[in-house]
């Protein structure tokens, strides 16, 4: 009989959403990982930690079984487009609230996944201010979208609405500004001395 | 001349710089890896075995016997550098080193200024 807690089971389930290669190779071992982290840390830490590693590395897994080399940026990529196409489901949801939680729902879950699996996929490098600037966009992103729903669910503080609506685009106009001279930074830093 | 190589990516560049010290299992390198980086680095088992299956495709890293007496389904693989994957991690520190100098020194110029 399987004396394995509940978590253990459900982990050892999807795992089978690995290419059966993988899966085949280091399955066992994961599982055993798992069982081994939930034993040290408190379940529901380890779980959530799971949930992220696993909407990453399932699909990475099967791009670099398909392509048969490394994957680079290309799953966060993947993430921020679908992140980004819950801002626009946001948007242009019309006065449909469910419309509008789904697609900011879409945004925050594939825009969190997205970004954790960017810092991932590149090398460890020098942090500035200027590094930070997807968090200025994103925070300004959020706000928008926040705006967006209250004014859909009929929410009519129209003064906080307005706050946030400003405060949005100055977020937004930071991280754009600062995304550039980030840009800007890293050419100069390519050209050879 | 020779073209410095490409950075490795973060993932990567923790498990070689923790298999430093020699060969560990599975669990044992994450948590070599946490002690590392203060806690702020906590890998999943997907991000392990995928960067450590990466490792080994790349040559960097071997995969090494079992040193305990286990049964065969308690079996833990062990991972160690290779000659390249250790020089590829001394690199990887070389360059960490070098940008903190980098950081430390722009850091005092700007206090003096």
């Amino acid at each position: 009989m399987n004396r394995d807690p509940v978590a253990v089971r459900v982990y050892g389930v999807l795992t089978r959403l690995y290419p059966a290669r993988f899966r085949d190779d280091y399955g066992n071992d994961m599982v055993s990982l798992f069982r081994d982290q939930c034993r040290d840390e408190p379940t529901s830490r380890v779980l959530s930690r799971a949930v992220v590693d696993l909407a990453i590395t399932i699909p990475t897994q099967h791009l670099e079984a398909t392509m048969r080399r490394t994957t680079g940026p290309l799953v966060p990529i993947i993430y921020l487009a679908i992140a980004l196409a819950g801002v626009l489901l946001t948007i242009v949801g019309g006065s449909n609230a469910t419309t509008a939680i789904i697609g900011l729902a879409i945004a925050l879950g594939a825009g969190t996944i997205g970004v954790v699996s960017w810092r991932r996929a590149t090398p460890v490098r020098e942090t500035t201010l200027t590094g930070h600037w997807w968090k200025f966009l994103l925070a300004g992103a959020c706000l928008i979208g926040l705006v967006i729903l209250s004014a859909e669910v009929g929410i009519e503080a129209w003064e906080l609405m307005i706050a946030g609506g400003l405060a949005s685009i100055v977020l937004a106009g930071i991280g754009l500004v600062l995304g550039l001279s980030h840009l800007f930074n890293h050419r100069i830093r390519r050209i050879p001395t | 001349m020779s073209q410095s190589p490409k950075p490795l990516p973060a993932a990567s560049l923790h498990i070689v710089l923790a298999l430093l010290d020699g060969e560990l299992h599975g669990y044992a390198l994450m948590r070599r890896v946490a002690e590392l980086s203060d806690g702020a680095v906590k890998m999943g088992p997907g991000t392990l075995y995928g960067t450590l299956n990466r490792l080994v495709a790349e040559g960097l890293i071997v995969e090494t016997t079992d040193r305990d007496d286990r049964t065969e389904s308690e079996r833990r693989r062990y991972y160690e550098l290779t000659p390249t994957g250790r020089t590829v991690a001394l690199t990887e520190l070389d360059r960490l080193q070098n940008l903190l100098r980098r950081v430390r020194r722009g850091l005092a110029g700007g206090a003096t200024a």
